[in-house]
């Protein structure tokens, strides 16, 4: 198989060349026709992390962000349940919110169009002047919205999958390697541009086959990575990572194997919630572009995390996270030349990149890859 | 707690700017017709900061703060 050529046009070929290790065609990393594809098929009918519970504690709370490429508002309605509406005014296209806060109503900053935290529409200067304008028919474009072991998470989708079908077994595999961000303290946000295809960001988070080369002095001397510590486990949206400790921070006085060591949950297709002693993070993929991404990372603190450790264990996560923005904005140009029409996988050390790829091949041509 | 002010709206001028809501929330609304709603006309000297700048802040001067 080492002189393979596949033209990869055939969902067919493609779909059986999976089978036998062969990966996504390389042009699935370019094509902006194909990119567009992905944007309907994936990036708006996908669950994906919006923030944890305690960030939308009280009525009135809200967060904004980005759900793919679709901006989204999520708010804790007067009646405690929670909203998610499409970040853009029925009017002019403008956001009605920005950042995050708490407020009574969403008030578009661009010419006050205002609505309801239902996101029904509340009042629009000079209407009562329009000819026609029905104001009770103008609502913003709902967003599904549920949680999920503590956590927001909602899809562009009005009507998906529901969110514990979609991701289970996420809640029990949370429970089972203590994947709890509850009562930690949100210590910023790590933001990467990246001049990659999203997949290449994704699927380099999936696999800890390069982390011995990649991230040496980084997350590989912090944590065991040979394919016997390094445990992957996959399911139909979910997969996990478990790596115990391999050289504790100075300043922990704890013995390795007393530290819980580093934990890893991923949903398909953007969102990686992870634990350790430390720090936890949870990063999501936002595409940009056919060639370009953003990697978003809200860091937390374990309560009661010595702050010395703590700022070594970020600064440990942020250098090893531009090592990926380094090798993964390399691979951008392998994928984009075209001599190389499908990469050949490591099916054992990288069966979460095939649960990926067989995922994502599946949402495109509904093959099961 | 001294009252010092008292608000005041035309609703005839409110276009439902909603700017009133957006800085003092505590003590303007919208009715069902997009119109202001004073729901708290006495905003106590703490309080009186915010509410003059809700004033201030109609695009289309419909509020008043009289002493």
């Amino acid at each position: 198989m080492s002189d393979r050529t596949v033209s990869a046009t055939a969902v067919a070929d493609v779909t059986a060349s999976m089978d036998l290790g062969w990966q996504l065609p390389a042009e699935l990393y370019s094509d902006p026709q194909h990119y567009e594809r992905e944007r309907e098929a994936i990036f708006h009918r996908a669950w994906q992390f919006v923030c944890r519970e305690e960030e939308l504690g009280k009525p009135g709370d809200y967060v904004t962000t980005v759900l793919g490429d679709v901006p989204v508002v999520v708010v804790r309605d007067k009646d405690g349940s929670l909203q998610a509406h499409v970040n853009v005014c029925l009017h002019r296209l403008h956001p009605v919110a920005e950042g995050s806060g708490c407020k009574k109503i969403l008030q578009c900053r661009y010419h006050g169009w205002t609505y309801g935290l239902d996101g029904s529409l509340k009042s629009a200067p000079r209407s009562q002047d329009e000819p026609g304008f029905d104001k009770s028919a103008m609502v913003l474009q709902s967003v599904a919205v549920d949680t999920l072991g503590g956590l927001v998470f909602a899809n562009p989708d009005p009507n998906p999958t529901p969110l514990a079908e979609f991701a289970a077994p996420a809640e029990d595999l949370m429970v089972r390697h203590g994947i709890d961000l509850g009562g930690w303290d949100l210590t910023g946000t790590f933001t990467y541009e990246v001049a990659a295809n999203w997949k290449l960001f994704a699927e380099n988070a999936l696999e800890c086959y390069h982390c011995p080369l990649v991230h040496n002095g980084t997350f590989g001397t912090a944590f065991h990575t040979e394919s016997e510590t390094y445990i992957c486990d996959n399911y139909v949206n979910v997969a996990t990572q478990v790596a115990p400790v391999a050289q504790a921070f100075p300043g922990e006085s704890r013995a390795s194997d007393d530290l819980g060591g580093f934990r890893m949950l991923f949903l398909w297709p953007f969102t990686y919630v992870s634990v350790d002693d430390y720090t936890g993070t949870v990063a999501r993929m936002q595409p940009t572009g056919p060639h370009t991404c953003r990697f978003v990372v809200d860091t937390f603190a374990r309560p009661g995390t010595d702050p010395k450790v703590l700022e070594e264990s970020l600064a440990m996560y942020d250098e090893t996270f531009m090592e990926d923005k380094a090798v993964v904005t390399a691979q951008q140009i392998g994928y984009h030349s075209g001599r190389v029409p499908q990469g050949r996988l490591m099916t054992n050390s990288e069966s979460s990149i095939a649960m990926f790829q067989r995922r994502t091949w599946q949402a495109l041509t509904g093959e099961a890859g | 707690m001294t009252t010092v002010a008292t608000i005041s709206a035309d609703i005839g001028k409110c276009q439902g700017y909603a700017n009133c809501m957006v800085q003092a929330p505590d003590h303007f609304d919208l009715d069902d017709d997009g119109k202001v709603e004073i729901v708290n006309d006495a905003p106590s000297d703490i309080e009186l900061d915010e509410v003059r700048a809700a004033v201030d802040s109609c695009p289309v001067r419909a509020l008043a703060l009289s002493s």
